[in-house]
């Protein structure tokens, strides 16, 4: 029997070819900077690229390990390829070498805490992007049983923390609300260290589940955390943190919200790729209601 | 409906109907079949047993039967049995292959669809067991990297199975008739 060891592809994409002439998927073309961080399975660098000058960022993740290549990059890889958002971190290039492979995404040069903290000192029109998402996964029809150890513990919701595994799209709805609320005071809104800690600060603004207090005084009990919330925003946030998930606003008909109506309607027909800057009109300002010499001086970012 | 699209007359919202249910996702289901029906043509398999030497459609066959074998051992949900099935057809009309080495093909699919979607994924050791040790740990893995390679990692591939199961769903055809279709996919 003939063995043929050495696997010869059939036919290359001409495509594939030619970028690779350009200097796409080759390691060449970036030159290793700093290293940003370093997680269980991926490094990451600070890196530039020889073809275009610009900053990008290196995730390198290795692929040598007992049980082969992680989870967490088979389903990152995949779903970025499929991914193209203004509002999602572009991978620009994939780079594959004998023990790891290379992730090469734009550079993001802050994230989100810091771009609120520096919002006081430059008035640019950057996008807010979501990245990382080794945790993600394909969603499908019917939705199957997932793990109920998901979602970082400050953004995990109630129904998740005491065990559910049945859980859909609602599930991010819940950390929406949270992280809505941090932009707009500067501090999280449940940051427990357990997960008892996590669902006793949560009852202490929403009551128990069986006996849930009135949206009037969880209204109050928000607004008085957060006072720079106006009475829409208070309303949105309500939406958000129902204990039932079915009761939770979806992203859809949260953009619907009355919050969002100053807007325009013209940020509904705004297609994927198109960042929300583009729209006339639409621009970050400093909150007015904060007045400039106080010390805790935040621009909204709540537009 | 919410997402403005246009059913045809006398067609009953079926989403509609199954707002009360999560798990059924009505409120994207729509967009989600829309999406991957859009990415059907990027994942059409040609004729590739022309261009083989060493195997034929009569060793794919047995590579299906022993990877439902092993489906059914690892209790895996079906659709990773059609991803694993359509990793290897993407990977053969991709790059020449020995008979001796078809089954690792099978193996490292099916290796790679359980990380792609199971909950829990079998260990390694599982899927060397299944294959009577012919293979070794580090053979998998190298396999593994080379199909996620020669696929560029698009494993988001529409599969048949989850149409048929939207298909039955909407049009609430019994279990029999779900089953049959399912044995003829």
């Amino acid at each position: 029997m003939r063995i043929i060891d050495e696997q010869k592809p059939l036919s290359r994409a001409s495509r594939r070819q030619s970028m690779s002439e350009i200097g796409f998927g080759r390691m060449e073309t970036y030159t290793k900077l700093d290293k940003l961080g370093q997680g269980t399975y991926a490094t990451v660098f600070k890196g530039k690229s020889r073809l275009t000058d610009n900053l990008v960022a290196l995730k390198e993740i290795r692929l040598e390990h007992e049980e082969g290549a992680p989870c967490t990059a088979i389903r990152e890889v995949s779903l970025l390829k499929e991914l193209r958002h203004a509002n999602i971190v572009t991978l620009h290039d994939i780079v594959h070498t004998e023990r790891s492979l290379t992730l090469v995404f734009e550079y993001l040069d802050k994230d989100l805490k810091q771009y609120m903290d520096d919002r006081g000192n430059m008035l640019s029109m950057n996008n807010v992007k979501l990245a990382d998402f080794g945790l993600a996964r394909a969603k499908s029809v019917p939705t199957k049983t997932y793990s109920n150890e998901v979602v970082t513990l400050w953004y995990r919701p109630p129904d998740v923390l005491l065990g559910s595994t049945e859980y859909s799209t609602q599930i991010d709805m819940w950390g929406v609300g949270c992280i809505f609320f941090e932009m707009a005071c500067g501090r999280p809104l449940f940051p427990g260290s357990t997960v008892d800690e996590e669902l006793c600060l949560i009852f202490r603004v929403l009551g128990c589940p069986e006996t849930p207090l009135p949206v009037a005084s969880v209204s109050d009990t928000l607004l008085s955390r957060a006072p720079r919330l106006h009475q829409d925003a208070i309303s949105l946030l309500t939406c958000f943190l129902a204990y039932e998930a079915k009761a939770r606003v979806s992203a859809s008909d949260g953009m619907r919200h009355i919050y969002f109506k100053s807007l325009g309607p013209e940020v509904h027909l705004l297609p994927d790729v198109a960042s929300i800057f583009s729209v006339p009109g639409i621009q970050l300002s400093p909150d007015p209601s904060i007045s400039k010499s106080s010390k805790n001086r935040r621009l909204s970012m709540l537009l | 409906p919410k997402s403005g699209r246009k059913l045809p007359p006398n067609v009953d919202d079926f989403d509609q109907e199954q707002t009360e249910d999560l798990s059924s996702v009505s409120e994207y289901a729509n967009d989600i079949f829309e999406y991957l029906k859009s990415r059907e043509k990027n994942f059409r398999i040609c004729d590739y047993m022309e261009k083989q030497s060493g195997i034929n459609k009569l060793m794919r066959a047995l590579l299906v039967d022993w990877m439902v074998e092993v489906q059914e051992n690892f209790e895996l949900n079906h659709e990773t049995l059609y991803l694993s099935v359509k990793i290897v057809d993407l990977y053969l009309s991709k790059v020449i292959i020995s008979k001796d080495k078809l089954q690792l093909v099978g193996c490292a699919s099916l290796f790679i669809a359980c990380k792609y979607d199971e909950r829990l994924p079998p260990m390694i050791e599982d899927f060397l067991y299944v294959c009577d040790d012919l293979y070794s740990a580090s053979e998998l893995t190298g396999m593994e990297v080379k199909i996620l390679k020669a696929l560029d990692f698009n494993l988001g591939v529409p599969l048949s199975y989850r149409f048929l199961r939207r298909y039955a769903r909407c049009s609430k055809i019994q279990m029999p008739l779900l089953t049959l279709a399912r044995y003829i996919l």
